[in-house]
């Protein structure tokens, strides 16, 4: 049987609807305003360079005396965790009893281009932690890992076990050699070398190019098409702005950090071998002895959910868990199932082990 | 009149009452839009003529938006576009019904002539919307020229504007005739600036034949997409499923779409073509940035090299001084270039444990003279007590720095500090000693976490 039914005065309607979302979408968007984002506030109480260590004025009981340090990816900006007021990782960490401090890496330009890994790990983010520690009274933290920042918070929990008390690793890659690792399989060949040598700092477009072009026809083209048919709504409209912003909110990465993470990382897979160096440093993850909670996202397109699974065969903790989200890789933090699960998820675990 | 397209004639709704409609709100359209609608404007799609032609009149859109719109104003044209495609698609399929023919084997017919017109260079109306439509298959290559426009020495990648067909007979020609051409030594004074040019040139061409490479390799998706999407629709009617609406066949088309690139990205074809262009581009760009370096040594101008120099030395030194301040159990370093962190005085340690050995010396004389008075107190009258002098101790800047900056809601911490200023009597010496190396910006929240 002929499977199209689409009658014709049905098909000439969904078009001219098409025309007039878009005509009264106009009017919706441009009377948007400014996008605003980062909705829970914040105080910055440590800078170094572009660095800066926000601690997230508490608005709930805070139960759990250890502190919480949530490790962002460099790509990208840390909103993301935070976008709006129903759709906040941070917030729900919050609500759960934590008392949670976030690294912001800022904006690195030229100046910043012989930034390595080892000044990411063994400075700003061991900074990060001894700040905490001495405000605190504390010999340990609570690591909470997003995505590339999850890699750094393994590295680091590595190299200092004493000064982690948990870690929690969210869509964190780990072995960058998994069958459908897209991004790996892309930059198996490229001669990175010649790429950072050539553009010192590696541009925020050329990641915003990557990162759609994983999945070009859904995330340039069907996800507008959707959006038409919210147009009539200025809240979802905003919603979507929020989320349009932080997409495209690339901040440049600095050209060493870059050149190592995409050498030993995504090319070597150094991580899982333990031969990755920070400075003069090996980062082995059998060091990772405190307890683990790693959460990955079935349907993860950048991180395959068996690049983050692989943690399990490498890390030295006898308390490892692993938590699947139903989701996506950003799915995991802004949509409505992640903030009843996720946050929870977290808040009972660190509970449990403080 | 029926609507059930299966019944159709070619004289059906198919034909006149979706022209009829589209060009009817077309017109609707531009009467209500002042201004709308250009003179002589002849798109083969009234609806995606329309929305031109609105937009134009309203001006764009400024701000955040902007961008935003102008996508969904992108996918509203590809919708178009597709409900132009299934106009004519449906209206062969079901007068191929009519006639008895198989539905399967017209639909394929009628996407086999799709294909034909993505890959082919032709010209006709109809085939200019169907490439409208596969210029979706573009949007790779569109970010990526957009990403990296500008880093071309060609005005607009001149050898794209070919067809791939058309550039395939004569590339390898072109290349080759060109590569000779720039294999003329160069001779004389202008020797040296003779051959970077050339090189150049060379790299640039190296460049191009990368694109073009990645295009080509990109220019089947199209075609194998309509493939997929074919297969899609004969499973959805083996499942007994039925396509009621022309997003449910959009959706369909991305879902083939995703799945054909999916498919062709974690290919070996596709690492291959991909590092080869970026490799490609990078060449260019860094033999260019070594001709600018040139010019501006020549001017006595600062290079990119020399700050390279410059920002790697720094970024050693600094290495130098974190583990030097980590080695002195100094806790974090101070932040550079800021006074308000919670270890901005962590430069000025050293300053304070003077002025703390001064202290302590100070007090213990007091002390001593203390003693000693209280011992001549008992000697008889008329002894004099020995005078001491108590110095105020020299302010450091980084402290009036931090006095000055410091919320007027300071913390314990910053109370600490600013005790050094009072009386040497009202002197807290544990709390300054506690308290020198770490700083936080607001203490006025954090001191009570402890």
């Amino acid at each position: 049987m002929m499977p199209f039914q689409i009658k014709p005065d049905e098909a000439l309607k969904e078009v001219q609807q098409v025309g007039e979302k878009l005509a009264r979408g106009f009017k919706t968007l441009s009377e948007l305003g400014d996008i605003e984002v980062g909705c829970t506030p914040k105080e910055a109480i440590y800078h170094e360079d572009k660095a800066t260590l926000y601690h997230f004025i508490p608005f709930a009981e805070v139960k759990n005396r250890t502190p919480l340090l949530v490790i962002y990816a460099l790509v990208n900006r840390p909103y993301m965790a935070d976008l709006q007021r129903d759709r906040s990782m941070i917030r729900g960490l919050m609500q759960g009893g934590e008392d949670v401090y976030l690294i912001d890496w800022g904006y690195p330009d030229g100046g910043d281009r012989f930034l390595t890994l080892d000044d990411y790990i063994n400075g700003y983010i061991d900074n990060c932690v001894d700040v905490l520690r001495k405000r605190h009274g504390v010999d340990a933290v609570n690591i909470l890992g997003i995505c590339q920042g999850g890699a750094f918070s393994l590295c680091y929990a590595s190299l200092y076990p004493e000064k982690v008390r948990n870690l929690v690793t969210t869509v964190t890659p780990v072995d960058f050699h998994t069958e459908k690792d897209m991004l790996s399989h892309w930059v198996r060949n490229v001669d990175i070398d010649l790429v950072i040598d050539t553009m010192g700092n590696v541009p925020g477009e050329v990641l915003n190019f990557t990162f759609l072009s994983l999945m070009p026809f859904r995330l340039s083209g069907q996800k507008y098409l959707d959006m038409i048919n919210t147009l009539d709504d200025p809240t979802a409209a905003k919603n979507f702005m929020r989320m349009e912003k932080w997409i495209f909110d690339s901040p440049d990465q600095a050209g060493e950090a870059y050149r190592q993470f995409i050498k030993d990382f995504y090319q070597g897979n150094k991580l899982i071998k333990g031969e990755v160096m920070l400075g003069d440093r090996q980062v082995r993850l059998s060091n990772v002895t405190m307890p683990v909670l790693n959460i990955f996202a079935s349907a993860d397109h950048l991180v395959p959910p068996a690049s983050s699974r692989a943690l399990e065969r490498f890390v030295g903790t006898k308390d490892y868990t692993a938590l699947e989200f139903p989701g996506g890789h950003i799915g995991i933090y802004v949509s409505g199932k992640a903030q009843k699960m996720i946050p929870p998820a977290v808040c009972d675990w660190l509970a449990k082990r403080s | 009149m029926s609507e059930n397209p299966s019944q159709a004639s070619s004289s059906s709704p198919w034909n006149d009452q979706w022209l009829q409609a589209q060009r009817a709100y077309w017109d609707a359209w531009r009467a209500a839009m002042p201004g709308a609608g250009g003179a002589g404007a002849t798109a083969t799609n009234p609806w995606t003529q329309a929305l031109e032609s609105w937009w134009k009149s309203v001006g764009g859109m400024k701000g955040d938006s902007a961008e935003v719109f102008a996508r969904m104003m992108e996918q509203g044209k590809v919708f178009f576009d597709l409900g132009q495609q299934m106009n004519e698609l449906l209206r062969a399929v079901t007068d191929s019904t009519a006639a008895g023919a198989d539905w399967q084997e017209a639909l394929k017919q009628r996407f086999d002539a799709m294909k034909a017109s993505m890959t082919m260079h032709q010209s006709s109306e109809w085939a200019e919307s169907v490439k409208r439509m596969g210029a979706f298959f573009e949007l790779p290559l569109d970010m990526w020229r957009r990403m990296c426009s500008g880093a071309s020495m060609l005005p607009g990648d001149c050898l794209e504007a070919f067809h791939s067909q058309v550039i395939e007979g004569i590339q390898e020609k072109f290349h080759g005739d060109m590569d000779r051409f720039l294999s003329v030594p160069g001779v004389g004074y202008t020797r040296e600036s003779q051959e970077r040019v050339q090189q150049l040139a060379r790299l640039t061409l190296d460049y191009q034949k990368a694109t073009q490479e990645y295009l080509h390799a990109h220019a089947k998706l199209g075609a194998d997409a309509l493939d997929r999407l074919y297969r899609k629709i004969i499973v959805v009617t083996e499942k007994g499923g039925q396509i009621t609406s022309l997003r449910q066949l959009y959706d369909l088309w991305v879902d083939a779409s995703e799945e054909v690139y999916g498919s062709f990205a974690m290919s070996p074809e596709f690492q291959g073509v991909y590092a080869r262009m970026v490799n490609a581009l990078m060449r260019v760009k860094m033999h260019a940035r070594s001709m600018v370096d040139e010019m501006l040594g020549a001017f006595n101008m600062p290079t990119r090299r020399e700050m390279n120099t410059i920002l790697k030395r720094q970024q050693e030194l600094r290495r130098e001084m974190r583990a030097l301040h980590k080695g002195m159990g100094d806790g974090p370093p101070p932040p550079h270039g800021r006074r308000n962190g919670p270890d901005a005085d962590n430069g000025e340690v050293s300053i304070l444990r003077g002025e703390l050995a001064a202290l302590r010396e100070q007090v213990g004389a007091l002390q001593a003279a203390l003693a000693k008075g209280r011992t001549a107190a008992a000697k008889p009258a008329g002894t004099a007590a020995p005078v001491v002098a108590i110095r105020k101790p020299r302010r450091s800047p980084a402290l009036r720095a931090v006095k000055t900056e410091a919320p007027k809601k300071a913390g314990r911490a910053q109370r600490a500090k600013s005790t050094v200023a009072r009386s040497p009597s009202s002197w807290d010496i544990g709390s300054i000693v506690n308290d020198a190396t770490v700083t936080p910006i607001d203490s006025s929240r954090s001191g009570n976490k402890r």
